[in-house]
């Protein structure tokens, strides 16, 4: 992509359907196929159809489909898709018991942003950085999938295949599931990044169990640092069944940079990006932990 | 399968009038209310999102109209700048009072967008503290004031609507 970007006021025509009902949609879906888009929010979709990146004959919105929107907690958490990234962020459920989801959508953008943003949006667009996939991953979320071939449930991190590239085959993302947890979790996320509507330079979630001192499990996810987002397994197996100590989340701090491939492009160079990595993963550990010691754990 | 539209004729309440007109669904929120409404007081900035300049108040959320279809916006609420204070009576809304008197307003592009927001913040948050009016503003950026005198006019206009509901 060349600078500056080259942006053109009108957009191109295309055709409109807004169904009220993800039936009525999923035959749009599967006779247009990839000659149709999906709008929700409309926050990224419209930004690239200025740029001309997509030119879509036809525009499948879901503005009236207000079954994909709410957010509840039944058996674990589940969130309907369309689900803005303010009722998020306004949502008691997931400030108390998804904290990481929580500081993700104070992070995410700004107020106007989070007011037209959606869940279902962030993670359909597979950026590299996406912030909702982030803790989502840490948190072993699932995603639920509607198409012609009929409904499927998959891990969110076999979701993204690339930056911009997922495995939706003329499906519509309904739900996102993060299943219930025998044992207390304690979760947190934070992004780095230049100005308030800027995409994330680093971003880390962490999800850690912990039982006696030791670390039962943990998830250590980061965003922006590769072409897609990815659990930084081997930092994660430094730590895994090992005593919670200041030396085993250093080591760890080292091992998450070196699965990391960033690049160098306007919001930070790979050099920082690599520096981050190690201190944001740190911060992310203790500050799940600080969060459990809060709720007596 | 449904028939696509390619043009629809929708119903908006903008400023507290009834209004209806026939859109594509190519067309910006933004350009309706500017080139077809006339309502020139929001502005074009970045058109990506990234600046606030754009701002009205749908549903009372703000909202970027730049990336807003307005084929959306049937049967939505809107509010835009000229719908704040009373021009016939020329009368000004406390922010817009408050924005004048304590410098929140140099070259005034950001203002429109900069009172919208202010104006939901206080409407669900009569009581604001100077961090969470910082945060409710940090989608319009403004290269004049740098930001001091429009959180003052903020607080004072705050002040004087809680005194006067009181």
């Amino acid at each position: 992509m060349k600078f500056p970007r080259e942006m053109t006021r009108v957009l191109k025509e295309f055709g409109y359907f807004d169904p009220s009902k993800v039936d009525d949609a999923v035959p749009i879906l599967g006779e247009l196929g990839n000659r149709v888009m999906i709008l929700a929010g409309g926050t990224d979709l419209l930004n690239q159809m200025k740029l001309r990146q997509v030119n879509p004959e036809f525009l499948l919105s879901l503005m009236n489909m207000k079954e994909l929107e709410y957010v509840r907690y039944d058996k674990g958490l589940k969130i309907g898709a369309l689900t803005s990234i303010t009722a998020m962020k306004e949502s008691e459920v997931v400030r108390e018991r998804y904290p990481s989801l929580f500081d993700a959508a104070e992070w995410f953008g700004t107020p106007q942003i989070r007011n037209m943003a959606t869940v279902g949006g962030n993670i359909c667009r597979s950026s590299p950085s996406s912030d909702m996939v982030v803790p989502l991953m840490a948190l072993d979320g699932m995603l639920r999938l509607v198409g012609p071939k009929g409904v499927r449930t998959i891990q969110i991190e076999t979701f993204a295949a690339g930056s911009g590239e997922n495995v939706l085959d003329r499906e519509i993302l309904t739900e996102i599931i993060v299943p219930k947890r025998k044992e207390p979790l304690g979760t947190a996320f934070v992004k780095l990044k230049r100005s308030s509507a800027d995409l994330a330079k680093v971003s880390c979630a962490v999800s850690i169990m912990v039982k006696d001192t030791r670390c039962e499990d943990i998830r250590i996810v980061l965003g922006a640092v590769a072409d897609k987002v990815f659990r930084a397994k081997a930092a994660e197996e430094v730590m895994r069944g090992e005593k919670v100590t200041d030396e085993v989340i250093e080591e760890v701090g080292k091992r998450a940079s070196l699965e990391a491939h960033p690049i160098t492009d306007v919001r930070s160079t790979a050099g920082y990006r690599m520096q981050m990595i190690g201190i944001l993963a740190k911060r992310m550990i203790y500050s799940s932990l600080e969060r459990l010691r809060q709720r007596g754990h | 399968m449904m028939e696509a539209t390619n043009k629809k004729m929708i119903h908006m309440v903008i400023n507290g009038q009834d209004r209806e007109i026939e859109v594509h669904p190519n067309e910006l929120l933004l350009d309706v209310l500017r080139e077809r409404l006339g309502l020139t007081g929001t502005k074009i900035g970045c058109e990506a999102g990234d600046c606030g300049a754009c701002t009205v108040l749908i549903d009372g959320k703000p909202t970027l109209s730049c990336l807003t279809l307005a084929i959306e916006c049937h049967g939505k609420e809107i509010l835009t700048i000229e719908g704040v204070g009373d021009a016939e009576k020329a009368e000004l809304h406390p922010l817009q009072k408050a924005f004048v008197e304590h410098y929140g307003v140099q070259c005034g592009f950001c203002t429109p967008a900069m009172i919208l927001t202010a104006k939901a913040l206080l409407d669900k948050n009569p009581n604001p503290n100077e961090n969470e009016i910082r945060e409710a503003i940090n989608g319009v950026i403004c290269r004049c004031t740098g930001y001091v005198q429009i959180v003052e006019s903020i607080q004072t206009a705050a002040k004087e609507l809680r005194e006067a509901n009181e």
